[in-house]
């Protein structure tokens, strides 16, 4: 039986269901201010000043979303590879105990 | 939860970096002690940390009409511990602020302290409450990465709150709550889920790690969705 049952299934529907539904039906969540810049943007309001800013910005939003994308692929790479060894390592232990289990029994019954 | 540069007065960032540092040198120590005692706890070390920086990369739109990102730091905090996890944010805040604009040096503690003190700290709680109580290895995680991620930006609301008592500290932080940990609640429940998957898939292929860090028991290494046993066949030769 494969990693996928039922459950993890079920469990990605709902991520896949969480994400999509405020992309089809509130044009906001896309558009508007996220949470970090939401914050910011209260304080200036109230008349705060930022007493320092960053050295360098990206120069548009699609360099900044495309930054966002490298950061991304970066971790899934690093994940990706770790969890590839993992799989294998998985299928090596799960083959293995298979093996001392035909073994033991030759031992406890047949021998 | 970033707190963008220059969006905490000096004192504040000079306070949040002093609670912070303490955290973050405890974790650096573990780090090498975990390396060098379990040198094979490093891919899962790696994959926790790439987790965090892949979840603190993507804006996710919530249905509450805003957009926010996951913090995926309650997965390593359960199974590392707290001060563990402080010391892997470092170089993902570092990298955000200086790459991408995004969080601050100046404001490095006070972001470090939400994402990788107070949320893993609360994430390690839940967990263990959870497990104390009963509750399955999937109850657990999903309750540890679930207020991981929402204490992470509830304690980000309260550090501009606490920053920016105006009008008062209360209202100004009830304002931080709304714009940050309300967003938050469907986003922390998809990382969970999310969270939960990843949990299970390395339960399954090296449960031997988890029973090491004693995340899980030695008597439940072996997954329950484990294929049943194929009927044993007799050795050529034997009766």
């Amino acid at each position: 039986m494969g990693f996928w049952n039922k459950k993890h299934i079920l469990f990605a529907l709902i991520i896949c269901a969480l994400i999509a539904y405020p992309l089809l039906f509130e044009s906001k969540a896309v558009s508007g201010l996220g949470s970090d810049d939401a914050g910011p943007a209260y304080m200036l309001a109230h008349g705060y000043h930022p007493w320092v800013t960053y050295l360098w910005t990206p120069p548009n939003s699609d360099v900044e979303s495309g930054l966002f994308a490298i950061q991304a692929c970066i971790g899934g790479a690093i994940m990706g590879y770790f969890i590839g060894i993992f799989h294998v390592q998985g299928k090596i232990r799960r083959r293995e105990e298979q093996e001392h289990k035909k073994i033991d029994h030759w031992t406890e019954e047949d021998i | 939860m970033h707190i963008a540069e220059g969006f905490l007065p000096w004192y504040w960032c000079i306070f949040w970096y002093a609670l912070a540092i303490p955290f973050i040198a405890h974790g650096v120590i573990q780090i090498k002690k975990i390396r060098a005692e379990h040198p094979e706890m490093t891919p899962l070390l790696a994959i926790c940390g790439a987790f965090i920086f892949i979840m603190s990369s993507l804006h996710v739109p919530s249905v509450t009409g805003s957009s926010s990102h996951p913090t995926g730091n309650g997965l390593g905090a359960v199974f590392f511990g707290a001060t563990v996890i402080s010391a892997i944010c470092v170089p993902i805040l570092v990298f955000q602020a200086l790459i991408l604009a995004h969080g601050g040096i100046t404001t490095l503690g006070a972001n470090d302290f939400s994402m990788g003190i107070v949320g893993p700290i609360v994430a390690v709680f839940a967990w263990k409450v959870a497990r104390k109580f009963g509750a399955s290895y999937g109850v657990a995680i999903f309750l540890a990465a679930f207020v991981g991620d929402w204490l992470t930006y509830v304690t980000a609301a309260t550090e501009l709150g606490l920053a920016f008592p105006i009008p008062t500290f209360a209202s100004a932080w009830v304002k931080m709550m709304i714009i940050y940990s309300y967003t938050q609640i469907p986003i922390s429940i998809a990382e969970s889920f999310l969270t939960v998957i990843i949990f299970d898939y390395i339960r399954r292929s090296r449960p031997d790690l988890l029973v090491t860090l004693k995340v899980i028991k030695p008597e439940d290494a072996k997954n329950p969705d484990e294929e049943p046993e194929e009927p044993q066949k007799k050795a050529p030769g034997l009766n």
